[in-house]
């Protein structure tokens, strides 16, 4: 089950939600489309699905053309954003529901018996009795799973799985999907805005933006070598500092910083000019200083792996971490910059 | 719950949120909203409808029963009311049983589809609850006599709508459509398109969708809308008078039959007609709301 999707353009009005995009997903492959809202995920996703029409450029399912496939036709399993459960109908009722408007149905029998195998499947038996609103948020994710997977689908999408479900149940369930798609050896499409959640389930990340996919590579990847500046802001929590390269030297043209040297930097700009620096919270110095101490210490709150500390520098406010620290709010300290990547601006 | 999330691997705990009610006092074991005022409000509405609606329901109850059981009996099973009985009725869950798929059609369009006009198209609607009902009469009577633009070639075709109780059954749906519209619209406006959409993934065809998904979650309207179609149609007066010609046992509704007593100082037997109109009415009132109960 692959999915190639080449040179896709969709307009709505004057504006292009899509823009020459093209995506390889491999058979058995997770693929997360991340980006800022707006930036086109959810449309892609949509056309893969056959509930909206590209303008031009084709996608191919196992290599045959979907263009004039409609979705009743493509057996591709979609999960929307706020479930869409039938209201009306039972959990049982809901998952049974593609089952039940199939040209030839199976026997009733047939259908109660794929129906709790699947509702078993998605740890929710207990509640098929019920309708869709006596049931949680994370119940509702998993009915609007089972009734997917009940068409046995060659592809799976969904559109923010996780969103409308808080900090706690999104967590456990995210582990869960992850494993259901290996266990089924599913091939998985799904969107999100959340960084975190795309690194931590995907094999792949497409990070999108205006329309366009900005860059598509493994989570390291991703990670280690942002492609673009907009990439390097969008993924961890990074700081952006104004900066000017010279061709060996990185200057901070609005911070109190002293420049780096480029075997300081991870990545730097190619041509000399004015550039963007990113700097990772891990990538500071912060040491006590007197009054001449370049940065004012804002906040501090632990986290998990120390102490997060939020700074003035100039007149930018920059994050950084420590493992311990005996700094509190009100201190100055000398601030400097371990590591960066460097882009150029524009 | 983290500790168990964390060890039953495949398996979060299947969390339950329960809406915790807040503490709330009972009032005659009744079960009090979170504004005061509870005893004001509801002895003035038992008041409002004691002085508006059952006060006067109980004299038209009383009225009649002065001509003694028998009398009721014997003015209410003389062959021309129980004719026009029928007609009212019958005719009445006609036109409001046609009007359900009408209405909704036309619900439909109003909603989903953008072209130009729709606005007026919307405000027209309403037009049958604005209207003067006598004025309405007159129109449609003019439009379906045998020498009107619509009356002429049915009747060419040998159907004559005019003065027969196919007239009556398009009075009354004139009158009832608004109210299967105005019922729909908002809980059409309001379901969810994805919903829609969802059953296409699942392999519906968009009759299948139509007929499982969106038309049982507008059921509930549509009953709605067919019970207010049909309460106004059988009380119906000024919009059929015009159109049904009045013949005794073929075209003569009940309210008429009322109003003829009346003129004849029969008011005993003119309340007689009434009361039995108030009982079939609230029979069938009541089934449907008890039908819509079950539906909703």
């Amino acid at each position: 089950m692959s999915v190639v999707v080449e040179h896709l353009h969709r307009r709505f009005g004057m504006a292009a939600a899509l823009h020459d995009v093209a995506l390889v997903v491999e058979r058995g492959e997770f693929v997360a489309l991340l980006g800022p809202s707006g930036s086109g995920k959810t449309t892609l996703l949509r056309i893969l699905a056959g509930l909206d029409r590209a303008d031009a450029g084709t996608v191919r399912i196992d290599g045959q053309d979907m263009t004039d496939v409609p979705a009743r036709g493509r057996r591709i399993g979609f999960v929307f954003q706020h479930y869409a459960l039938f209201r009306h109908m039972s959990v049982f009722e809901n998952v049974a529901f593609g089952l039940r408007v199939r040209p030839r149905p199976p026997a009733e029998a047939e259908i109660s018996r794929r129906v709790m195998a699947l509702l078993e499947r998605v740890q929710i038996a207990d509640l098929a009795k019920r309708r869709p609103d006596q049931i949680s948020g994370g119940q509702r994710q998993r009915a609007a799973l089972a009734r997917a997977l009940a068409i046995e689908p060659k592809l799976l999408l969904l559109d923010e799985p996780f969103g409308a479900l808080d900090a706690e149940v999104r967590k456990g369930l995210r582990r869960w999907l992850r494993d259901l798609h290996r266990e089924l050896g599913l091939t998985s499409i799904f969107v999100t805005h959340d960084q975190e959640e795309a690194m931590e389930l995907a094999d792949r990340v497409a990070v999108m933006r205006a329309g366009r996919i900005a860059q598509y590579d493994t989570p390291e990847v991703l990670m280690e070598s942002p492609a673009d500046s907009f990439i390097a802001g969008f993924l961890g929590e990074t700081s952006r500092l104004q900066a000017e390269w010279d061709g060996a030297r990185l200057h901070f043209t609005a911070s109190p910083l002293p420049p780096l040297s480029a075997p300081s930097l991870r990545r730097h700009p190619g041509r000399p000019g004015a550039a963007w620096a990113f700097v990772r919270p891990h990538d500071w110095a912060v040491e006590a200083a007197g009054e001449e101490g370049n940065a004012v210490l804002r906040a501090r709150h632990p986290v998990a792996q120390g102490i997060r500390l939020e700074l003035a520098l100039g007149g930018e406010v920059v994050e950084a971490e420590l493992p311990t620290t005996s700094l509190q709010p009100g201190d100055r300290c000398q601030l400097r910059v371990l590591a960066a990547r460097a882009y150029e601006a524009g | 719950m983290m500790a168990a999330a964390s060890t039953v691997f495949i398996a979060p705990p299947v969390e339950r949120e329960k809406p915790t009610g807040a503490a709330r006092g009972r009032w005659f074991g009744l079960r009090r909203g979170p504004l005061p005022g509870f005893g004001l409000t509801f002895g003035l509405t038992l008041l409002w409808l004691g002085l508006i609606v059952l006060l006067p329901l109980a004299a038209l109850a009383l009225r009649p029963w002065t001509l003694g059981i028998e009398g009721v009996f014997r003015s209410l099973s003389e062959p021309r009311v129980l004719a026009a009985l029928r007609l009212s009725f019958v005719s009445a869950l006609l036109a409001a049983a046609l009007n359900v798929p009408l209405g909704l059609l036309l619900a439909w369009v109003l909603v989903r589809e953008r072209f130009p006009g729709r606005r007026l198209l919307d405000a027209a609607v309403d037009l049958p609850f604005a209207l003067p009902t006598a004025v309405a009469g007159l129109a449609l009577t003019a439009l379906y006599a045998p020498n009107g633009w619509l009356g002429a070639p049915l009747a060419a075709l040998g159907w004559q709508v005019a003065y027969t109780p196919w007239g009556i059954g398009i009075a009354m749906m004139f009158v009832g459509l608004p109210f299967i519209v105005r019922s729909v619209e908002p809980v059409l406006r309001d379901f969810p398109r994805d919903a829609e959409e969802v059953a296409a993934t699942l392999g519906a065809t968009a009759a299948q969708t139509m007929w499982r998904v969106v038309l049982p979650a507008l059921r509930p309207a549509l009953l709605a809308g067919f019970t207010m179609a049909f309460a106004r149609a059988v009380g119906e007066y000024g919009s059929i008078i015009f159109i049904a010609g009045n013949r005794p046992m073929v075209s003569e509704i009940a309210p008429l039959l009322i109003v003829i007593r009346l003129e004849q100082f029969d008011y005993a037997g003119a309340s007689a007609v009434g009361l039995a109109m108030l009982v079939l009415a609230f029979a069938i009132l009541l089934a449907l709301n008890l039908l819509q109960r079950r539906a909703g």
